[in-house]
């Protein structure tokens, strides 16, 4: 064993023909990697061997380790050089006498046998003298060593590395231990950027529902006006703020810019595939998706609205590659425009969150409406009764929950609520109430638990399911194609 | 006492180049449009001079340097100043919009957001030569919401790395400012340390550096 003093000590000397080609380089390359990986020091040494007759260059993932500060390249003069391990891959370039055999001490030298050394004495002998008879052979699998009866061999092969430890290990069982840092920042490949979607509107409670489906390489971001921008932060989504007209003081003409602007500004800034537009597709966000032709444009349309309202969007339906309208159980009771454009329009069961449970006692939920029952307490969530405005979300959330409910319409919500309460109340599934006084005896009547578990039962029914998971997997299949810009530039 | 900065200082002199990064940014697009609107000028006034119409518009000039032929245009002049009295007061224009700044007001707890916010009001209600755009990272800006103040929201640092979209959060703010910039047509950019915001009294001092009040 030779020792190893005042000099400059390499953990590893890996010594073949760098430009050899064959598999050979990519076991070289990850012996560098993982060695980098663990901190320990790496030098290549570069022997041309006598049967490659052309001009090459190195293996290019050669040139990258040495690029990357992975490896040194030892300089081709009678520099000595010394290491802990001296590796020798492809021995076949000492079958014939090599130009300059580079000085090397180490401690332990193995040669890597990858094929059968056929006809190898010379070489074998050559390999012996230049770097002592204590070289280990070490074949890198079974089928080589079956060929190489009567040669001392060690008792495992030196297989191709299956991960860094395994490789790292058997460095250590040689007496080179990993430093546990990492001189030089290890080469990865490159993260693949994740794919994102923007949602953009105040629907927070449908956003999150499929957010919530969404699969996991596919990223929502929620573009929220002020009255969305604390509920979507709230559910954990990545929230981007939209300001409205009225924050602004600005004219409609100057908000429509705005918007314009700021939707550009986002879409560069998170490269999405896609966009959905949750509500109406207004000025700004018609001139928005004429200035930004990348990702689909996508709209989530609802339905259920007012009759003799919003007739006005249906033209703007050409301008989105993709339509989804969430279902509504009172769909029978719809009399808004949508009923009349449903063509090349996608459906899916009405969109929710996570379910709510019912509970049991006494206990009244109220939603978007104040009230009262002698006997109950009012709670927050897990009610025995509810009474509540007939928004989209609430609406499906209690029905599905089997929550016996007093819907109170909101004349002035954004959809038509009287319809869907009275549908729920013609159907049997809960009760309308137009004013405070019919709300107020719609409860003592459901005070009576029979007649709760009546209206519970009902409900349970019902034949609606969740649509958030198909929701989220039409947007993920929308994702996923490439847009008409995309496949234009590839034309 | 250590001159050391802390944790804090750093963070707050990061925010402060990414807002002067933002700010810069935004002038020099304003400087690249100025330079594209003065070229399209040039070309506009050359293609003029060149026009047919140009030439004929010349010659009338020339013409009208005629004492004899100026005569209708001086009666017609003198008619309208008949007409209107003298002292008639001038037209209003539409008013000037006034510049607006933005305030960087990252990292404060809700009530110091909100006594800033407020405190700005109130410096725009001393005097009106400005409209502050406060970013903040607070998330229910219904709530601080005061009339005269523009509030923005910005997903702050802890929850930018949450999300680990791949960038820094410092690149995030100045591309926001730089964006800000253009939406509101900013002329000023200010970082406000969240350990002390400034009140009223500090805002009104603006003719130099006032303590937190890092100017960009």
């Amino acid at each position: 064993m030779v020792s190893l003093v005042d000099q400059a000590v390499y953990d590893v000397a890996i010594l073949s023909d760098l430009r050899y080609p064959g598999g050979g380089a990519a076991s070289l390359v990850a012996e560098v990697r993982a060695q980098a990986a663990a901190g320990l020091t790496t030098v290549l040494i570069h022997v041309p061997s006598p049967q490659l007759h052309h001009t090459r260059p190195f293996r290019s993932r050669i040139v990258a380790c040495l690029r990357d500060g992975l490896a040194d390249l030892a300089h081709d003069d009678d520099t000595d050089l010394a290491a802990r391990v001296l590796l020798i891959r492809q021995p076949q370039i000492f079958t014939d006498d090599v130009a300059v055999v580079p000085r090397v001490r180490s401690q332990h030298t193995i040669v890597v046998l990858d094929r059968p050394p056929a006809d190898f004495a010379e070489g074998r002998e050559r390999i012996e003298r230049h770097f002592g008879p204590g070289v280990v052979w070490a074949p890198v699998n079974g089928r080589v060593r079956d060929e190489m009866p009567g040669w001392a061999l060690p008792e495992t092969d030196w297989h191709e590395i299956a991960d860094e430890a395994s490789h790292i290990t058997r460095l250590a069982s040689l007496g080179v231990l990993s430093r546990g840092a990492r001189p030089r920042d290890p080469v990865r490949p490159a993260a693949r950027p994740p794919r994102r979607v923007l949602l953009v509107g105040d629907d927070i409670a449908r956003f999150q529902a499929i957010a919530h489906h969404l699969p996991a390489g596919l990223e929502p971001i929620v573009v929220a006006g002020p009255a969305g921008l604390a509920e979507a932060c709230a559910a954990g989504l990545l929230t981007e703020h939209l300001p409205a007209a009225a924050d602004l003081g600005v004219s409609e003409e100057r908000w429509t810019r705005f918007v314009r602007d700021r939707l550009r500004h986002l879409i560069h800034l998170y490269g999405p595939r896609a966009v959905l537009i949750g509500g109406v597709p207004h000025d700004g966000i018609a001139a928005a998706i004429t200035d930004n032709p990348g990702p689909r444009w996508l709209w989530l349309r609802p339905a259920m609205w007012r009759r003799g309202t919003g007739g006005e969007w249906a033209a703007r339906g050409p301008l989105f590659a993709g339509i989804l309208e969430p279902g509504e159980f009172a769909s029978a009771g719809d009399e808004g425009w949508t009923t009349t454009a449903r063509a090349g329009v996608s459906t899916v069961d009405p969109i929710m969150g996570p379910p709510l449970r019912r509970g049991a006692g006494k206990t009244l939920l109220c939603r978007g409406v104040e009230a009262t029952l002698p006997g109950f307490t009012v709670v927050e969530d897990e009610a025995a009764l509810a009474v509540s405005r007939a928004d989209y979300t609430s609406f499906h959330e209690l029905l599905a929950a089997r929550v016996p409910t007093v819907f109170v319409p909101d004349p002035d919500g954004a959809d038509d609520e009287l319809s869907r309460a009275r549908f729920a109340a013609a159907a049997g599934v809960a009760v309308c109430a137009t004013d405070d006084e019919a709300a107020a005896a719609a409860l003592e009547r459901l005070a009576d638990p029979a007649a709760r578990e009546a209206l519970s039962r009902r409900c349970a029914e019902l034949p609606f399911g969740n649509g958030a998971g198909a929701a989220a997997a039409w947007l993920a299949g929308h994702c996923q194609r490439r847009s008409e810009v995309e496949a234009e530039s590839v034309r | 006492m250590s001159d050391e900065p802390d944790a804090a200082d750093l963070a707050l002199a990061r925010r402060q180049v990414a807002t002067l990064t933002g700010r810069l940014r935004c002038v020099e697009d304003e400087r690249d449009a100025a330079l594209r609107d003065r070229d399209r000028n040039r070309e506009l006034v050359l293609a003029l001079r060149r026009s047919r119409s140009y030439r004929l518009g010349r010659a009338l000039v020339d013409l009208a340097r005629d004492p004899v032929r100026q005569g209708p245009a001086i009666a017609g002049r003198a008619a309208r100043r008949w007409r209107e009295p003298a002292d008639a007061p001038a037209r209003p224009g539409p008013p000037a919009a006034v510049p607006a700044h933005v305030y960087v007001a990252i990292g404060l707890s809700r009530a110091g957001s909100r006594a800033l916010i407020r405190a700005l009001r109130q410096r725009v209600l001393v005097d009106a030569d400005h409209l502050p755009v406060v970013v903040t990272d607070q998330q229910s800006l219904r709530s601080l919401r005061v009339p005269g103040v523009v509030l923005e929201y910005l997903p702050g640092p802890a929850t930018w790395s949450r999300h680990e979209p791949g960038w820094d959060w410092e690149t995030l703010l100045a591309g926001r400012v730089a964006q800000l910039c253009r939406d509101h047509r900013v002329t000023r950019a200010v970082v406000i340390d969240p350990r002390d915001p400034p009140t009223l009294a500090r805002l009104l001092v603006t003719d130099r550096r006032v303590g937190s009040l890092a100017s960009a």
